[in-house]
């Protein structure tokens, strides 16, 4: 065989095989098993955590039993946990376990919005509720 | 042009190049044993593995090239040259690198013969197997494509096929026609 018809030979092993890689890499774009598997995405920084600030000191204040209309409790409703992002401001019962918080009547709503329902609370004769400062829950991983 | 893309070319110069370039050592292989006598004599076989170097040459190029603006890939110009100095995969991309040098080196030496002494040229050539072998492990530990069946069989019985014939002329000497 003439030197010519191997050097043709070699082009077409040369196409042949090109042709056939690359309908193979563009058949299968993605291999889950590779053997290399180059880490892609750093781990983003983690945000500083925020300062804490020192609450301040606030007198008690204590609810009258009479107070008309009283607080309910709706037992179904969970109380916010640590991992929520939310301020929350208002007032907090310490009378019961598990804890409750204090659902104002309307002409206290200035003092204790929420964003969300909350459970209610019937305040016994005697117990008494205090004002928190602010709170501002930050998740925790 | 994404990292898709090069990471296309990458895949498919590297398998086209894998192909080319055991043509070229069986090439080699046949001027000194008598495999491709039945087909064609001597001066022709030598003829083809010359041919094959502007074949597989672009290809081996075009794979690094491909690679190093495959930002997925994390390949740095320093990986190119010296071997095992990558952040991951450090034995498959260096065996690359140790066969590129290799491949490198003969291919500058074989233009460069008839300036040099012919024993140092031949022994520089013969590392033209080791540099195919690491070729080989690079592509079997770290190809993509190479744990497909289609493409495993075809690399892995070339490898084995020029691994004979490599053993067969160092225990024997030229083959029997």
């Amino acid at each position: 065989m003439p030197a010519w018809a191997l050097r043709v030979i070699a082009v077409l092993v040369t196409g042949l095989s090109m042709v056939g890689s690359t309908s193979y890499a563009l058949a299968h774009p993605k291999n889950a098993n590779a053997p290399l598997q180059p880490p892609v995405a750093e781990k983003p920084a983690p945000e500083p955590e925020p300062e804490a600030t020192p609450a301040p000191t606030l007198p008690f204040r204590t609810l009258e039993p009479t107070i008309a209309p009283t607080p309910t409790v709706a037992p179904k409703t969970p109380a916010p946990t640590a991992k929520a992002t939310a301020t929350v401001a208002g007032t907090v019962a310490r009378a019961a376990t598990p804890p409750v918080t204090l659902v104002p009547t309307p002409t206290r709503a200035a003092a204790t919005l929420r964003p969300t329902p909350v459970p209610q609370l019937t305040l016994a004769a005697g117990v008494r509720a205090t004002a928190l400062p602010k709170v501002t829950y930050t998740h925790s991983s | 042009m994404g990292d898709l893309e090069f990471w296309f070319i990458a895949r498919i110069t590297g398998l086209t190049a894998f192909a080319v370039l055991s043509l070229s050592v069986l090439s080699g292989e046949a001027l000194r044993t008598s495999v491709l006598d039945f087909l064609a004599k001597n001066r022709a076989v030598r003829k083809l593995h010359d041919f094959t170097t502007p074949l597989w040459l672009p290809l081996v190029f075009a794979h690094v090239i491909a690679l190093l603006f495959d930002k997925t890939a994390r390949i740095q110009p320093i990986n190119v040259v010296v071997p095992f100095v990558t952040d991951y995969g450090e034995l498959p991309i260096g065996l690359g690198t140790v066969a590129f040098d290799i491949v490198m080196i003969v291919t500058i030496t074989s233009w460069l013969r008839s300036k040099m002494n012919n024993t140092l040229w031949t022994w520089i050539h013969r590392t033209s197997y080791i540099g195919f072998v690491a070729l080989f492990f690079h592509a079997a530990l770290s190809g993509t494509d190479f744990d497909a069946p289609l493409v495993s069989a075809i690399a892995w019985s070339t490898a084995a096929g020029l691994a004979i014939l490599g053993i067969s002329r160092i225990v024997w000497g030229r083959l029997p026609a």
